[in-house]
């Protein structure tokens, strides 16, 4: 290259500040002259020292919240907030502007008229909610400066349904921690660390108000603590709603037939069937609307295997047991065909089929599943035709019902 | 919003007596704010003919929570010739501009000029757009804004539509899950295929005041048709053309037998509420009750000829914990009647077994000042002393209540 344009390197240069003079010439005409503004808080009060951004510049508020941007970026910035603060509203004269739905985080997206001067901005913002806890032995002593997984526990009361959510958390010189919230609700807060344990009653955190610190009392003192365990050998704790209880599971009677129902861990359905053998039960089955909505009522977890197979003629449904089948309660799933001879969509129907395309065959299927749950908490019931270890769009299901006579 | 005005407070005391001493609708009165400008296109021509009104929403931490006022009381114009409009009557809070329909209408709104400031929504912005940011604001109470410059554009491979029930109802801000279907008609290859190639996308969308859905289509595909999943029923659009860059809308689709079809789904969970389910360890009758306090659910147990859980024993204790799972609190039949007296159960029966979450709390709570204490069962595992008069009370809308002999 050097031999064709011996002079190519200075050309370069000259090019790049030649390009760097013009694109300053271009931009001038994008930015806002001056800035200027407060960032207060929703009670107006105003927040001093914090760090922020507009576009590609960053700033600090004074003493008194206040702020001034000079050649802020025109078009489409927006406001960066790098603290523990949310951003609520933002108001120029008597408008007030909101952030975007579930965009908190980047708020609003403006632009400024080139070359003007916008003052008197009110940035108000919150701070993040806080939850302020303390982790100490049983002797009062304080658990300072550890890295422990706290475990929150969120119960919704409203209703039947609620998480668990492991979060690290570093405790102070004092025991101290904060751990930050989004929304009001009552937790149960819990850790296990080292050999110890502690766990709160239910508190309930709302986010409007003054909160009282959490204290977490392990049930020993430093001296009990065992060895830290290493990242390899840590249980995997992870519990989540569709997960599977960590209780056994016990025999329930419905009064209505007196037969004894109970869910239990199973690797697949073949497995499922030699631990009803086991038990001197079988998978359920399901004979009348009455069992299948006292099932519904009671087997609330997402999936179980139930007693109904076709493994043995394909396309014949059949329960375990040899009893008839005299009722079912199949998911019907519907689709448009995508037949291009038809100008109206035709649905086409499949009862209990997994993936909905009409021209796979059941093959692999042979297996029924119980829904206690849909995808969003609801009371479902729904019969779903599985492969025998789980299937497309449910997973490994790995929980079955089984059921027995009482004696 | 109140907290916005913070600068002026003493001038809203001042309004706020005013107001008091004049008349409360006087007063609200007042409070509304107007708005007034163009909506222009990207191009600056002027829109006329297009219905604008101002939508009261309630906004919480950034996120739409739901309308303030009914579809009927929101301010509405239509822009005239030169794409100018004026709203009135404008109750104070976060509010909206729309364009009606507020799914479907036949420009979408980018951003909203005031002065020298821009608010832009996420959906067209230069970076990280997303589909669900609307400009929204609020005016002070009782203060005009005007030269607002709206600015429109006419959306792109967008299908729009209405969901009806079948006696022409629109089904309005209801979640659906709407799947777009769409196929490609190889015109030379048409008498050789016997299927579309094709495919489609489910997803949760929600419907507005109208009854209005929106779907944005992939711009690749010769026809498409659109279903919509709703409570267990389906139903679908015809098959239709769209030009890449064009729109459709207007699509109808109507669910059938919706009202059939809700109220047996209404009866089943009534059902499901009757079941009782028995332990075969002390053949006891339990169930799950919906109730607003501990008095409450005491009188539901009483009117079920039931009493509120008791538990006597670890097995019992084990059974419960598997048979009610859930991540709540439920109110249980344990209480200290009066200061001075011993815990009691409810059904009469002393105290032999207990499973309280922190062994010393009950006696200090006990001999507290506090109210009367009752107890709480969390989930599965502990039992927690709370008192009459704790704010976590409000929040426990479940008991388990038990019969000895089952009918």
């Amino acid at each position: 290259m050097k031999s064709i344009f011996p002079n190519a390197n200075r050309f370069i240069i000259i090019a790049a500040i030649l390009s760097m003079f013009i694109t300053t010439a271009v931009n001038a005409q994008y930015f806002a002259k001056e800035l200027t503004g407060r960032v207060i808080t929703t009670t107006g009060d105003p927040i001093p020292n914090l760090d922020f951004g507009v576009g590609a510049k960053r700033t600090q508020t004074d003493f008194e919240g206040k702020f001034t941007l000079k050649n802020v970026d025109a078009i489409q910035t927006r406001f960066y907030f790098y603290d523990k603060i949310n951003i609520r509203a933002i108001k120029f004269g008597n408008t007030a502007f909101y952030p975007h739905d579930r965009d908190i985080h980047d708020a609003l997206s403006f632009s400024f008229k080139p070359g003007s001067n916008i003052t008197n901005l009110e940035v108000i913002t919150e701070p993040k909610h806080k939850i302020r806890g303390k982790i100490v032995f049983k002797n009062g002593e304080p658990l300072t400066n550890t890295s422990v997984e706290v475990n929150f526990d969120t119960l919704f009361l409203g209703n039947d349904t609620g998480f668990k959510s492991n979060n690290n958390i570093q405790t102070d010189a004092h025991g101290k921690f904060i751990h930050y919230a989004n929304a009001s609700g009552v937790f149960i807060l819990s850790i296990n660390h080292r050999g110890l344990s502690a766990v709160t009653p239910p508190i309930l955190y709302e986010i409007t108000k003054q909160n009282e610190t959490i204290v977490l009392t392990l049930d020993g003192n430093s001296h009990d603590m065992t060895e830290p365990v290493t990242e390899g050998e840590k249980e995997n704790t992870s519990s989540g709603y569709y997960g599977v209880p960590d209780i056994p599971g016990v025999w329930i009677v419905n009064p209505e037939n007196s037969h004894a129902y109970k869910w239990v861990k199973c690797k697949d359905w073949i497995d499922a069937k030699l631990i009803s053998e086991k038990e001197n039960a079988h998978l359920v089955t399901i004979n009348s609307e009455e069992e299948q909505i006292w099932l519904e009522s009671v087997f609330t977890h997402r999936a179980y295997w139930i007693g109904l197979t076709d493994s043995i003629h394909e396309g014949k449904w059949e329960w375990v047991t040899g009893e008839p089948v005299t009722y079912t309660n199949w998911r019907i799933d519907k689709y448009v065909s995508l037949n291009l001879v038809q100008s109206t969509p035709s649905i086409l129907e499949f009862n209990n089929k997994r993936d909905g395309n009409p021209d796979n065959g059941d093959e692999g299927n042979d297996y029924a599943i119980f829904f206690g749950k849909d995808r969003n908490g609801n009371v479902n019931g729904k019969w779903v035709q599985a492969h025998k270890n789980g299937g497309r769009g449910i997973g490994q299901v790995s929980m079955a019902i089984l059921e027995k006579k009482l004696e | 919003m109140n907290s916005l005005y913070h600068r002026h407070s003493y001038i809203f005391i001042v309004i706020l007596i005013l107001s008091f001493t004049v008349c409360w609708h006087t007063h609200a009165q007042d409070n509304k704010s107007s708005i007034s400008g163009h909506v222009v296109d990207s191009k600056g021509n002027p829109v006329e003919g297009i219905d604008l009104v101002i939508k009261p929403v309630i906004m919480k931490r950034g996120s739409e929570e739901g309308l303030r006022e009914p579809f009927s009381s929101w301010s509405k114009t239509t822009t005239d010739k030169d794409g100018s409009f004026r709203l009135t009557k404008i109750s104070p809070g976060p509010s909206r501009f729309v364009i009606l329909p507020e799914l479907g209408s036949p420009y979408e709104i980018i951003s909203i000029q005031i002065g020298d400031i821009s608010i832009h929504s996420t959906a067209f912005r230069r970076s990280h757009p997303t589909w669900f940011g609307k400009p929204t604001f609020a005016i002070d109470p009782g203060e005009t804004v005007e030269n607002v410059i709206v600015n429109v554009q006419e959306p792109r491979m967008r299908i729009s539509g209405r969901v009806l029930i079948d006696d022409a109802t629109p089904l309005i801000n209801t979640d659906i899950n709407l799947t777009v279907y769409h196929r490609d008609r190889d015109t030379f290859l048409f008498f050789f295929s016997s299927g579309g190639s094709g495919g489609s996308s489910g997803r949760g969308v929600t419907t507005d005041a109208q009854g209005y859905f929106v779907s944005y289509a992939p711009d690749d595909s010769e026809e498409y048709c659109v279903s919509v999943r709703y409570k267990g029923l389906f139903a679908t659009s015809t098959w239709f053309r769209l030009k890449k860059g064009q729109r459709k809308d207007n699509l109808t689709i109507r669910l059938r037998g919706l009202k059939k079809e809700l109220k047996l789904q209404e009866d089943r969970e009534k059902m499901r509420k009757e079941m009782w389910s028995v332990n075969p360890e002390n053949n006891h009758a339990y169930k799950k009750i919906e109730c607003s306090s501990w008095n409450d659910a005491l009188m539901k147990a009483k009117a079920e000829n039931a009493y509120l859980l008791t538990i006597n024993d670890e097995t019992e204790q084990k059974w419960i914990a598997s048979r009610f799972p859930e991540r709540t609190l439920f109110w249980i039949g344990l209480t200290a009647p009066e200061k001075g007296l011993p815990w009691m159960w409810d059904d009469g029966t002393v105290v032999k077994y207990t499973n309280w979450q922190q062994s010393e709390i009950p006696t200090n709570v006990f001999k507290s000042n506090l109210d009367i204490p009752i107890v709480l069962l969390y989930s599965n595992k502990k039992w927690f002393p709370i008192t009459k008069n704790n704010s976590l009370g409000p929040f426990v809308k479940y008991a388990i209540i038990e019969k000895d002999v089952y009918k």
